[in-house]
C-alpha cells in the first residue's frame, strides 16, 4: 500500500514539460521494484540468468559444440548434471550458452521494434488524419495475422538463420509499441504543456521528441517487458520449427527441436532447455506484472 | 482483409523457393523433363507476372473460388473445409478447459485473496503464459503417453468415426493449447472480481442483508465476467497462432498445420487461403464477443 | 553384414531382365511361399542370408512351392483389418500422376502393374504372365492374364492396357508417368490377350519402368472415362486386390477386399487401412500399443526398444543411400585436392556408430546401395584419414584448410549426421556452414540456384531396380539436377552402355567400373548406406520387405491369438 501511495503522485510528477529528471525516474522506479518481493525476486532470477549464460564454458568444463562420441545419450549424472545429447555433449553447457542466444532474443528484437513502433506511434498519433490511418491501418494487417503465421512467413522470405529469426521476431512486434504510443500521444497531444510548447514555436519534432516521447515511458517499458518474454518464445517456437538458431549452436528452441526425436529414449535433452525457458519467461513476467502495477495504477486496484 | 491478402500474397512471393520443386523428390527430378517442368509451372499458372497472379486470385475469390492447392492435389476451400472443424474443435476444447479451469480458479483467488490458494492459483497462471507451448506439449506426451501411458502421443481420428477415440487424442493438444489460455482467464477473473467487489453496489447490497454468496453470486460475477469475455475474444488470435504449433507437434491435420506446411511447401493458394479464413474467424469471433457482452451488460446494447 | 554378402552375387544371378517367357502361371503359387523366413524374423536373426529358395536355378517354381513349409507352418487365415501407417499424407489416387512414395504404396492396394518384382528385385509377372522382348530389343510383346477384372466389371483386355499406354503418352494428358516410358512410342491390341509394344531404341530399362516402381499401373479406362480426371484421382478403380472404401484427406484412406480377384483365396485381410502419421516416434508408438500393424519406417535410435518388445517383428535391410554432392563450379571444391581432403576427413565409422547405431553399412563411395545388382562389394568402406587429409589440404594450396556452406533438410538422422560432419571436418581447418533449408528451396538449390550453396547433402532413399537410377539424373554430363557440375565422358559412355547391354552380369561390371571413378573424382561423397528398417505387429504374417522400400502387405495374413 505504501508502495502504491508513492507511486501516483511520484509518477505524475513526470508530466512536466520538460522530461530531464531520467535519473530520478529510475531511481524512483527501482525503489518501488524493490518493495516487491516478486519483483526483486524475478530480478535476481533474470540476473543469475544473464551471468550464467555469459559465464557458461568458464563453470562447465565442456564444449557447447564439440561432439564427444564416448559420451552419447547419457543420463545426468554428477559428471554431466544434464545428461549428454545425441552427439554426447553436455546438456548443461549447452543450456547455459543457449541462453545468450535467448537473451539476446528478448533484447534485439524488442529494441528494433520498440525504437521503429514508438517513432511509427508518435508520427501517427501526433500528426494524426491520413498519415496516422496509413500506419495504424499497416500495423492492423499485422496484428490481423495469427503471430506464427507471419513469423513462419518472414522467416521463410528471409531465409533460415539467428539474424533473420530476429528480425522476423522485431517485425510482428513492432505494432503492439506503436498502438500504446499513438494512444498516449493523442491524449498528450492536446495537453497544456504541450500547447505551451507549441504556441512557444517549438517544431513539431522537437515536440514530439522532447515533450511527448518523455511521457510515453512508462507504457514503452510494460510493454517491452511483456514483449521481451514474447520474443523469447518466439524465437523458441522458430528454432523449435527449425528456422531459427542452425546447429550446432545451441538455442533453447533449437535444442527442444532437436531433443524431440529423442523424447523417449533422453528426455533430459529437452527438459533442460525447456525448463530455462521457463524461468527465464516467469522472470521477467513477473517482473512486467510489477513495473505494470506500479506504472500503470488504473489497471489494478488492490 | 484485401491488404491482409496482397500482404500475404506478395510476401510469400518474394520467399525464395519455387513451388513447383517442392512436389519433386529426388526420384522426380530424374525422370522429369524441362519440358514438363515448364508444363507444370504453366499449369498452375505459375509462370505469369505476380501482379497478374494476385489479380487473377483476388477476382476467383470474389468468385467464391480460393483457388486450387499444387501441392495436395485439391482445391483450397475443400482442404481447409476438412481442416477447420478440426481446429475448431481443438480450439472449442481448450475454450472449455480454460473456462472450466480458469473461472472457478479465478474465482476462488479472488475471495481467499492473500491466503495460499490466492498464491498458488497465481503463481500457476502465471505459470501458464510463461511455459512455451511446444514444451509444455513435450512434457505431456512424455509424461502421459511414455511414463504412464495413459493417452496416445498424437495423431487424429474424425469424431464421427470414434468419439472416444478422438477425445482421448485431443485431450493433450488441448491441454497444451489450454494452458495460456487458462492463465489468462483466471488472472483477468480474479482482478476483474476483485475491482467489482470494491464497488459501491456491492456495499450496498451486503448493506442490504444479503449474503456474502447472494452478493457474490448475484451481482458481482456477472459484472466481473465482462472483461474476462473481452480476454477470451482477444485469445481467438491467439488460439489460431498456438494451434499452429500444436498441430505440428501432434500431428492434428488441423487449420494450422495446414498453413504452416503450405508456407513449407510454397503452396501459396493455400497459405492465402488459410491466413484469410484465419482472419475472418477472428472477426466472426470478435463480433460474438460483442453479442455476448451486451447479455452480460444490457448498456451496451443501448448504446 | 558379410553373411549378406556372400549370398548377394547369388541372389543378384537371377536379377534377369530379359527372359521371362514361362513364367506365367507362377505367381499364383509364389504369391504364398513369398515369404521368406529372413525378412520377417526378429530380432537378432534378421541379418541372416537370403533363404535358399532364392538360391535355387532361375524361375525356380519348384523352389518356390517348396518354400513354404520352411517359412510358415501356419495356414493362411481370412479376415481382419491391416493397419499400415504412413509418414506422410497421401496426394493423388490417379498413379499416372502420382509424386510420392506414399501414393505408391497405397497405390498397391487397388492397382497393379504389367510387371512386378521379387524381394531381390528381379522382374516378374505381374497382370502380363509372360513377355518377350524382340526385334533387337525394340519391341516387346505381353501375353496378359485372362479373367481378370476391374473393380468396376470392367474387363482388364489387351485394349485396356493400349488405353493406358495411350493416356499415359499423350501429350497433352502431361502426365508424369510420360517422362518414364519416354523410350515407348506406341502399344498395340495383336489379339484380346496380347499387346505389342514398341520401343525408340534398345533400352533394358523400360521393363523395369514397366513394374509399380516409377507407378506405370493399369488403371479402369470406363472409370477414368465416367467420373473425369480430377474424380478419379479420389476414387481410384484398379484390378488390385483392394476395392478403394473411403479417403478422409490428410488423415487415412481405406480399401476392402476385393472378393473378385484374381489371385486364388487372396487377399487374406478384409480391409486395409492406412493413416497419416509424420513423426517416426509417434509411430513406434502406435505400433507398440497396437494402433496399427505395420510401420513402414523405424528410426535406428528405436530399434533397441523394440527388439525387446515380444509383440513387434522387425524386419531389416539396406535402403538407399546418403550422400553430399560437392559443386566442383567454383571454389573451394573446384580442386579435386580439396574434395579428397573433404573425402579423407569425415569420421564414417562415427556416423555410422552414433547416428545409425551400427545399423546399414558403412558408405563406400559407390552410388549403388548394396540392395541393387551394381553394388560392388569388393569396394571397403570409406576410412578417415586425418594424415592424408592434410596432405590433401597442403597439395590444394591452402593448407589451413577453407569453408563452405552446405545446404540440407532436417529429416531422417540429418541433423545429427551433418553436425558429425561438421566437427569432424573441424579438426583439419575445414569449416563448414550448415544451411538447414526447407525441401522448395534445397530443390531450387540443387536445379536452378547453384551458387547458393557449395554442397548439398540428400538421400537417395527409394531403391530403384535400376542401378542407371542411382546416377542420371546427377552424374551425367549436362544432367538435370547435376549439383557438382561434374562432367566425366567415360562415365557418361559406361551409362550409355550399361543401358544397351542385355547381359546382367556384364552390365553389372561396367556399373562398377563407372562407380570407381566416382571414388576417383569425387564429385559427391556417398558415406552411408542407411539401414531400412521396417516393423509390424507380431500376428502379422507373410510380410516381406519390399526390394524398393514400399509396403509388402498384399499377401499379409492376420493370425488369430
Amino acid at each position: 500500500m505504501t508502495a502504491r501511495q508513492l507511486t501516483q503522485p511520484d509518477l505524475q510528477r513526470k508530466r512536466v514539460p520538460h522530461g530531464t529528471s531520467r535519473g530520478r525516474y529510475i531511481q524512483v522506479l527501482s525503489l518501488l521494484l524493490l518493495r516487491r518481493p516478486k519483483a526483486t525476486s524475478s530480478a535476481a532470477m533474470l540476473l543469475l540468468v544473464i551471468v550464467l549464460a555469459l559465464s557458461a564454458t568458464g563453470i562447465v568444463p565442456f564444449d557447447p559444440v564439440r561432439p564427444d562420441y564416448s559420451a552419447v545419450l547419457q543420463a545426468p549424472s554428477l559428471r554431466h548434471l544434464f545428461g549428454t545429447d545425441e552427439l554426447g555433449r553436455d546438456v548443461l553447457v549447452r543450456v547455459l550458452v543457449g541462453g545468450r542466444i535467448s537473451l539476446l532474443a528478448g533484447l534485439v528484437p524488442v529494441a528494433i521494434a520498440m525504437t521503429i513502433g514508438s517513432l511509427a506511434g508518435l508520427v501517427a498519433g501526433y500528426a494524426g488524419g491520413r498519415v496516422d490511418s496509413i500506419i495504424m491501418r499497416l500495423a492492423d494487417v499485422l496484428l490481423a495475422f495469427p503471430a506464427l503465421v507471419l513469423l513462419v512467413a518472414v522467416s521463410a522470405v528471409l531465409g533460415p538463420g539467428l539474424q533473420n529469426g530476429l528480425l522476423a521476431i522485431s517485425v510482428i512486434m513492432i505494432p503492439r509499441f506503436a498502438r500504446v504510443v499513438r494512444g498516449q500521444t493523442l491524449t498528450l497531444a492536446h495537453q497544456e504543456f504541450v500547447d505551451s510548447a507549441r504556441i512557444l514555436g517549438a517544431t513539431p519534432s522537437r515536440i514530439v521528441l522532447r515533450h511527448v516521447l518523455p511521457n510515453t515511458t512508462s507504457p514503452i517499458i510494460v510493454v517491452a517487458t511483456l514483449a521481451a518474454a514474447e520474443a523469447i518464445l518466439a524465437e523458441g517456437s522458430l528454432s523449435f520449427l527449425g528456422l531459427g538458431t542452425q546447429p550446432p549452436d545451441p538455442s533453447w528452441g533449437a535444442m527442444i527441436s532437436q531433443g524431440f526425436r529423442f523424447l523417449q529414449l533422453a528426455p533430459w535433452i529437452t527438459f533442460a532447455p525447456g525448463g530455462a525457458i521457463f524461468l527465464t519467461v516467469l522472470a521477467i513476467n513477473f517482473l512486467g506484472d510489477a513495473l505494470r502495477d506500479i506504472l500503470d495504477p488504473t489497471l489494478r486496484l488492490d | 482483409m484485401l491488404l491482409v491478402s496482397a500482404a500475404v500474397f506478395f510476401l510469400l512471393r518474394l520467399a525464395p523457393g519455387d513451388p513447383i520443386y517442392t512436389l519433386l523428390s529426388l526420384q522426380d527430378i530424374g525422370s522429369l523433363s524441362d519440358q514438363q517442368m515448364a508444363e507444370l509451372h504453366h499449369r498452375y499458372g505459375l509462370d505469369q507476372p505476380i501482379f497478374i497472379q494476385y489479380l487473377r486470385w483476388l477476382a476467383s475469390v470474389v468468385g467464391g473460388n480460393l483457388g486450387w492447392s499444387i501441392h495436395m492435389h485439391q482445391p483450397v476451400a475443400e482442404a481447409i473445409g476438412q481442416r477447420l472443424p478440426v481446429t475448431a474443435e481443438l480450439a472449442a476444447l481448450a475454450l472449455v478447459i480454460a473456462v472450466c479451469a480458469g473461472i472457478p480458479l479465478g474465482i476462488v483467488a479472488a475471495v481467499r485473496r492473500g491466503t495460499i490458494v490466492d498464491v498458488v492459483a497465481t503463481a500457476l497462471a502465471v505459470g501458464g503464459v510463461s511455459a512455451p507451448n511446444f514444451w509444455l506439449a513435450l512434457l505431456l506426451i512424455f509424461l502421459l503417453a511414455f511414463m504412464f501411458p495413459v493417452l496416445p502421443p498424437s495423431g487424429y481420428k474424425p469424431p464421427g468415426e470414434d468419439l472416444l477415440a478422438n477425445l482421448r487424442l485431443m485431450i493433450l493438444p488441448a491441454l497444451t493449447l489450454g494452458a495460456g489460455m487458462m492463465a489468462d482467464v483466471m488472472r483477468m477473473m480474479r482482478s476483474s472480481l476483485l475491482e467489482v467487489l470494491g464497488r459501491d453496489y456491492i456495499r450496498t447490497a451486503t448493506a442490504k442483508g444479503l449474503s456474502y454468496d447472494q452478493v457474490l453470486v448475484r451481482h458481482a460475477l456477472k459484472n466481473a465476467l465482462i472483461p474476462v469475455v473481452t480476454v477470451l475474444g482477444l485469445q481467438a488470435g491467439r488460439v489460431l497462432g498456438g494451434a499452429f504449433l500444436i498441430e505440428q507437434i501432434f500431428a492434428i491435420p488441423g487449420l494450422g498445420k495446414l498453413a504452416v506446411d503450405a508456407i513449407f511447401n510454397r503452396d501459396f493458394a493455400v497459405v492465402q487461403g488459410a491466413v484469410l479464413v484465419s482472419s475472418l474467424v477472428y472477426v466472426v469471433v470478435n463480433l460474438l464477443v460483442d453479442v455476448v457482452y451486451s447479455y452480460l451488460d444490457p448498456r451496451i446494447r443501448l448504446s | 553384414m558379410d553373411a549378406q554378402r556372400s549370398t548377394r552375387p547369388l541372389t543378384r544371378r537371377h536379377f534377369m531382365l530379359l527372359f521371362g517367357t514361362g513364367l506365367g502361371g507362377l505367381v499364383a503359387s509364389a504369391c504364398q511361399t513369398a515369404p521368406t523366413a529372413p525378412t520377417t524374423a526378429g530380432g537378432p536373426s534378421t541379418k541372416a542370408p537370403a533363404p535358399s529358395s532364392t538360391q535355387a536355378p532361375q524361375a525356380a517354381p519348384a523352389a518356390t512351392a517348396a518354400s513354404p513349409t520352411t517359412a510358415q507352418p501356419a495356414a493362411p487365415t481370412r479376415g481382419g483389418e491391416l493397419r499400415i501407417a504412413l509418414a506422410q499424407a497421401n496426394q493423388t489416387m490417379d498413379p499416372h500422376y502420382l509424386e510420392s512414395l506414399v501414393d505408391r504404396i497405397a497405390s498397391d492396394a487397388v492397382y497393379e502393374s504389367l510387371l512386378d518384382y521379387d524381394e531381390t528385385g528381379k522382374i516378374i509377372p505381374g497382370l502380363a504372365e509372360s513377355w518377350e522382348v524382340g526385334g533387337d530389343g525394340k519391341t516387346i510383346t505381353m501375353r496378359l492374364r485372362q479373367g481378370v477384372k476391374f473393380h468396376d466389371g470392367t474387363a482388364f483386355d489387351a485394349a485396356a492396357v493400349k488405353w493406358n499406354f495411350d493416356r499415359i503418352l499423350n501429350p497433352d494428358e502431361k502426365t508424369l508417368r510420360r517422362s518414364d516410358l519416354d523410350a515407348l512410342t506406341s502399344a498395340a491390341v495383336v489379339d484380346s490377350t496380347t499387346v505389342k509394344l514398341t520401343l525408340l531404341r534398345a533400352d533394358v530399362t523400360v521393363l523395369a519402368n514397366l513394374t509399380s516402381v516409377p507407378g506405370v499401373y493399369m488403371v479402369s479406362p470406363s472409370a477414368v472415362q465416367q467420373m473425369g480426371k480430377e474424380k478419379f484421382a479420389q476414387n481410384p478403380v484398379g484390378t488390385g486386390p483392394f476395392k478403394f472404401a473411403e479417403w478422409q484427406r490428410g488423415t487415412k484412406m481405406s480399401f476392402t477386399r476385393n472378393d473378385s480377384y484374381w489371385k486364388p483365396d487372396q487377399p487374406y485381410v478384409d480391409r486395409v487401412t492406412f493413416s497419416t502419421i509424420p513423426d517416426s516416434t509417434v509411430m513406434t508408438l502406435n505400433l507398440t500399443s497396437g494402433n496399427v500393424d505395420i510401420i513402414p519406417t523405424i528410426a535406428p535410435k528405436d530399434v533397441s526398444t523394440l527388439k525387446s518388445n515380444k509383440d513387434v517383428r522387425i524386419v531389416e535391410g539396406t535402403g538407399g543411400v546418403w550422400f553430399i554432392w560437392l559443386n566442383m563450379r567454383r571454389p573451394p571444391f573446384d580442386k579435386l585436392a580439396n574434395r579428397q581432403a573433404f573425402m579423407h576427413a569425415i569420421d564414417y565409422a562415427a556416423i555410422y556408430n552414433v547416428a545409425y547405431f551400427g545399423m546399414g553399412k558403412r558408405g563406400s563411395g559407390s552410388p549403388f546401395p548394396p540392395e541393387s545388382f551394381a553394388f560392388d562389394p569388393s569396394l571397403p568402406p570409406l576410412e578417415r584419414d586425418l594424415t592424408k587429409a592434410k596432405q590433401k589440404l597442403a597439395e590444394a594450396g591452402n593448407p589451413n584448410g577453407f569453408s563452405f556452406r552446405v545446404a540440407f533438410a532436417a529429416i531422417y538422422e540429418s541433423p545429427q549426421v551433418m553436425q558429425m560432419v561438421q566437427a569432424s571436418l573441424a579438426e583439419v581447418g575445414i569449416r563448414m556452414e550448415l544451411m538447414q533449408t526447407e525441401a522448395s528451396r534445397l530443390n531450387e538449390i540443387l536445379l536452378k540456384d547453384r551458387d547458393g550453396a557449395e554442397a548439398w547433402q540428400s538421400g537417395i532413399l527409394a531403391s530403384r531396380l535400376e542401378p542407371a537410377g542411382y546416377v542420371d539424373f546427377n552424374l551425367v554430363t549436362d544432367s538435370r539436377a547435376n549439383f557438382s557440375g561434374w562432367s566425366n565422358a567415360q562415365f557418361d559412355g559406361f551409362l550409355r552402355e550399361a543401358v544397351q547391354t542385355f547381359d546382367r552380369d556384364k552390365r553389372q561390371k561396367i556399373y562398377q567400373d563407372a562407380a570407381k571413378l566416382v571414388t576417383q573424382d569425387v564429385p559427391g561423397v556417398y558415406y552411408m548406406f542407411p539401414p531400412r528398417l521396417q516393423a509390424t505387429r507380431a500376428n502379422v504374417q507373410n510380410y516381406r520387405l519390399d526390394a524398393l522400400g514400399k509396403v509388402g502387405f498384399r499377401e499379409c495374413w492376420l493370425q488369430k491369438t
